[in-house]
C-alpha cells in the first residue's frame, strides 16, 4: 500500500493508460480521415501509390 | 401478381419451418454452455445443411415435386413436435441496429420478389439456379455436362431446388432474407460466448448486415453467406466442446461447409486442429482422437456429394485440381479446356496480390480498397478501427484467443488461396465481433469526444454500407413493385428474351439446341442440349465447334435449334439450309425447327 502512494510510481502507472487513450482516439480519427480521403473524396492517389510501390 | 408473392413467402415459411424440424434431430450434440441464442441459431442452420443433404440423396433415386413435399412434411412435422425447444427465445432488443438489421432484411426480402435476369455473367443465371430448374424438370439430381459448377458441391442449390418446387422462381431469390439472417444470428452468438452481451450482440449483426462485401455473397444466387453460417456455427460449436458427442456435431457443421463449397476442403482441417487443440491442459492423444472424431464426421457428412461425382464424373472433385487431373480422365472437358477454366479461376482469384506486403496491406485494402476485386464496397472502417482494440481488451478470454487464430487461419488460407471477398465472410463475422469489443472497451475508457469519435465510425461503417446496398437494389426494388418495369427489365437484360419467349410459349418445341456457349439455358423451361458449356465443357469429344455439331445432330434428338450472334460466334446454320426450318426471326437471333428425313 506504501509504495502504491509514491507519487514517482503512480506516475508512472497513469502514463501507459494516457498513451493507450491517445493511441486509440488518434487511431479511429485516421481510420475516419482515411475513410473520406479514399472512398468519399474518391482519390486514386492512395491507389496510385499502392500500385507503384507493387502491393497491388 | 399477388399469387406468385404469397406462394414464394408460403414456400419460404415452409421451408424455414421443416429445415427447424430437422434441426431438432441433432441438438442433443450441442455442448451444454451454448447460450439460447447459439443453439437455436445452430439449430435452423444445421437444419438447413440437414435438410439439403437429405433432398440431396433423396434425389439422387428421385426428385420431383411430390418427393419434394414428402422430406420437408417429414421436417415440419418434426418442428412441430420437438417446438418446445424454441420456446423462451427472449432477446433483448437494441433498437438502433435492430432497425437497421430489420431494414436490410426487408429490403432483401422486397428486392428478391423482383423475377430474375441477367446474362452469363451473373452466377444465379449461370449456375446456382439452373440446377435446380433442371433437376425438377429431369425428376432427378443428375451432374449437367454442359454446367460444371452445377457439379460443385451442391448443398444449397437442393434446398433453392425445394424452394423453387414449392413456390416459383422467385422462393429462391426470396430465401436470402432469412438466410442471411441465420448468419446474422450466429455471428451475434458467437459474440454473445466472446463476452458481449445482448444489446452490443446486435450491432456485430448490424456492422455484418451492412457489409457490401457480405451483403453481395448473401443474395440472387449467391451461396457464400450461408458457407459462411455453417462455418462460424461450426467453430462456435467446436471452440465450446468438451465430450465426443460435441465433436461430432462440430464435424458435422465441417461436413455442411464441404458440402455447400470446395474451399471448405482447405479451411476445415485447419478449423478442426485449432479447435481440437487445447493447449497444455489436453494431452495430445485426446486431441488427435477428438480431431479425428470431428474430421470423420465431417467427411460422412459431405460424403454423398462427392461419392456423386466420384461414381459419375469420375474424380470426387469436379473439376479436379490441375495436379490431380493430369492423372484422370476429366469428362466433359478436353485438355485446351480445362486449362482455360483453371486460368479463369486463377484470374478470379488474383484479388489484392501475393507477397508479404500485400498479406500485411490486407487491414488497409480490405477496408477501403475491395471493391477492387468484386469486394463490392468492403467491411466498413469499424472492423479496422476497433478491431485490435477488442482483441487486446478480450485477451484474457481463451475462446476470444482462439477466435482470433481461426480468423487468422481463414484469411491466410483465403489470401494464399481464391482471393475472392465472398469467400472470406466467416472472417468477416469474426472481425466484426472484434469490433464491437474493442468498440465498447474504447467507450468505456474514453472521454468525450473519444466516444463521439467512436460512434462516428460505427456510424459511416453502417450509413455507408446501407447507402450502397440500397442503391445497388433500387432496380430490384422497382422491378418488384412494378411489373411493368419488370417486363421492361426482362426484355432489356435477358440475352435473347423473344427467342426464349417463343421457345416457351410454343408447345411445338420439345428439346432445343443451344450452339453458342453463351447462351443462359437457365430461361428455357424446355429441355435443351448445349454442346458448349459456358466454362469451356465439351459434351462430344469430335466435337470442337459448333459447325461439327450440325452433322451429328439427329443424334440429339432436338426439335428445334437457337442460333444467335454473340461476341463469341456469329449464325453458324447455313442459310436455306433443307434440315432445317426458320420459324422465327429477330436481330440477331433465329430459330429453326429441325426437320427429319
Amino acid at each position: 500500500m506504501l509504495t502504491q502512494d509514491k507519487p514517482e510510481h503512480s506516475i508512472n502507472s497513469r502514463l501507459p493508460k494516457k498513451f493507450f487513450l491517445v493511441l486509440v482516439e488518434s487511431w479511429v480519427f485516421t481510420t475516419i480521415v482515411a475513410f473520406f480521403v479514399v472512398r468519399v473524396l474518391g482519390s486514386n492517389l492512395v491507389s496510385h501509390w499502392l500500385n507503384r510501390i507493387g502491393a497491388r | 401478381m399477388w399469387l406468385t408473392i404469397i406462394k414464394a413467402i408460403g414456400a419460404n415459411l415452409f421451408v424455414a419451418m421443416a429445415a427447424l424440424g430437422f434441426g431438432t434431430w441433432f441438438a442433443p450434440l450441442f455442448p451444454h454452455s451454448l447460450s439460447r441464442l447459439a443453439r437455436i441459431a445452430c439449430t435452423a442452420i444445421g437444419g438447413f445443411g440437414l435438410l439439403g443433404l437429405t433432398l440431396f440423396v433423396v434425389g439422387q433415386i428421385s426428385f420431383h415435386r411430390w418427393t419434394v413435399w414428402l422430406v420437408l412434411l417429414v421436417g415440419a412435422v418434426s418442428a412441430i413436435f420437438e417446438r418446445k425447444q424454441f420456446r423462451g427465445l427472449l432477446v433483448t432488443i437494441s433498437k438502433v441496429p435492430a432497425i437497421v438489421v430489420g431494414c436490410v432484411l426487408l429490403l432483401t426480402a422486397i428486392a428478391g420478389l423482383a423475377p430474375p435476369i441477367g446474362d452469363w455473367n451473373t452466377d444465379g443465371i449461370s449456375y446456382h439456379y439452373v440446377g435446380p430448374k433442371v433437376w425438377l424438370r429431369d425428376g432427378i439430381i443428375r451432374p449437367i455436362p454442359d454446367n460444371a459448377p452445377a457439379s460443385y458441391p451442391s448443398l444449397v442449390e437442393v434446398v433453392f431446388a425445394a424452394l423453387r418446387a414449392t413456390g416459383g422462381e422467385q422462393a429462391p431469390i426470396l430465401s436470402a432474407s432469412w438466410t442471411l439472417g441465420l448468419l446474422l444470428a450466429i455471428a451475434a452468438a458467437v459474440g454473445l460466448r466472446a463476452g458481449l452481451d445482448e444489446r452490443s450482440c446486435w450491432w456485430v449483426a448490424a456492422l455484418l448486415a451492412t457489409m457490401g462485401a457480405l451483403y453481395e455473397g448473401s443474395h440472387s444466387g449467391f451461396i457464400d453467406a450461408v458457407y459462411a453460417a455453417f462455418l462460424l456455427g461450426a467453430i462456435h460449436l467446436g471452440l465450446n466442446a468438451t465430450e465426443k458427442k460435441h465433436f461430432v456435431g462440430f464435424g458435422f457443421f465441417c461436413g455442411l461447409a464441404m458440402a455447400t463449397k470446395y474451399p471448405a476442403l482447405v479451411t476445415v482441417p485447419s478449423i478442426v486442429l485449432c479447435c481440437s487443440w487445447r493447449g497444455k491442459e489436453t494431452r495430445p492423444w485426446t486431441a488427435m482422437s477428438t480431431a479425428a472424431i470431428a474430421l470423420a464426421a465431417a467427411f460422412v457428412t459431405a460424403g454423398p456429394i462427392y461419392l456423386r461425382n466420384w461414381l459419375l464424373l469420375g474424380t470426387p472433385i469436379y473439376p479436379p485440381p490441375p495436379a490431380a487431373a493430369a492423372y484422370l480422365h476429366v469428362k466433359y472437358f478436353t485438355t485446351e479446356g480445362l486449362t482455360s477454366f483453371y486460368q479463369y479461376a486463377v484470374w478470379r482469384g488474383n484479388g489484392l496480390g501475393r507477397g508479404p506486403l500485400a498479406f500485411l496491406l490486407l487491414p488497409y485494402n480490405l477496408t477501403y480498397h475491395t471493391a477492387n476485386f468484386h469486394g463490392a464496397g468492403g467491411i466498413g472502417i469499424a472492423p479496422l478501427a476497433f478491431g485490435w482494440i477488442g482483441l487486446a481488451a478480450a485477451w484474457r478470454d481463451r475462446f476470444v484467443r482462439m477466435l482470433a487464430l481461426i480468423g487468422l487461419v481463414l484469411v491466410s488460407i483465403w489470401f494464399a488461396t481464391m482471393q475472392e471477398s465472398r469467400y472470406l465472410i466467416s472472417f468477416y463475422g469474426i472481425i466484426a465481433v472484434f469490433a464491437i469489443l474493442g468498440w465498447e472497451a474504447a467507450r468505456r475508457a474514453l472521454g468525450k469526444r473519444g466516444k463521439f469519435l467512436c460512434g462516428l465510425a460505427v456510424a459511416i461503417s453502417l450509413a455507408y454500407g446501407f447507402t450502397l446496398m440500397v442503391k445497388s437494389r433500387i432496380p430490384d426494388l422497382r422491378a418488384a413493385c412494378s411489373p411493368s418495369y419488370a417486363h421492361y427489365r426482362q426484355e432489356t437484360e435477358i440475352p435473347y428474351w423473344n427467342s426464349f419467349n417463343y421457345i416457351n410459349g410454343s408447345p411445338e418445341v420439345t428439346r432445343v439446341l443451344f450452339l453458342d456457349r453463351s447462351i443462359p439455358a437457365y430461361y428455357s423451361d424446355k429441355d435443351y442440349v448445349k454442346p458448349f458449356g459456358q466454362w469451356w465443357e465439351q459434351l462430344y469429344v469430335d466435337a470442337a465447334t459448333p459447325r461439327d455439331i450440325l452433322p451429328k445432330i439427329e443424334g440429339l434428338h432436338p426439335s428445334h435449334v437457337l442460333d444467335v450472334i454473340s461476341a463469341e460466334s456469329g449464325f453458324q446454320i447455313p442459310a436455306h439450309s433443307p434440315q432445317y426450318r426458320l420459324v422465327f426471326e429477330r436481330p440477331g437471333q433465329r430459330i429453326y425447327q429441325v426437320i427429319y428425313r
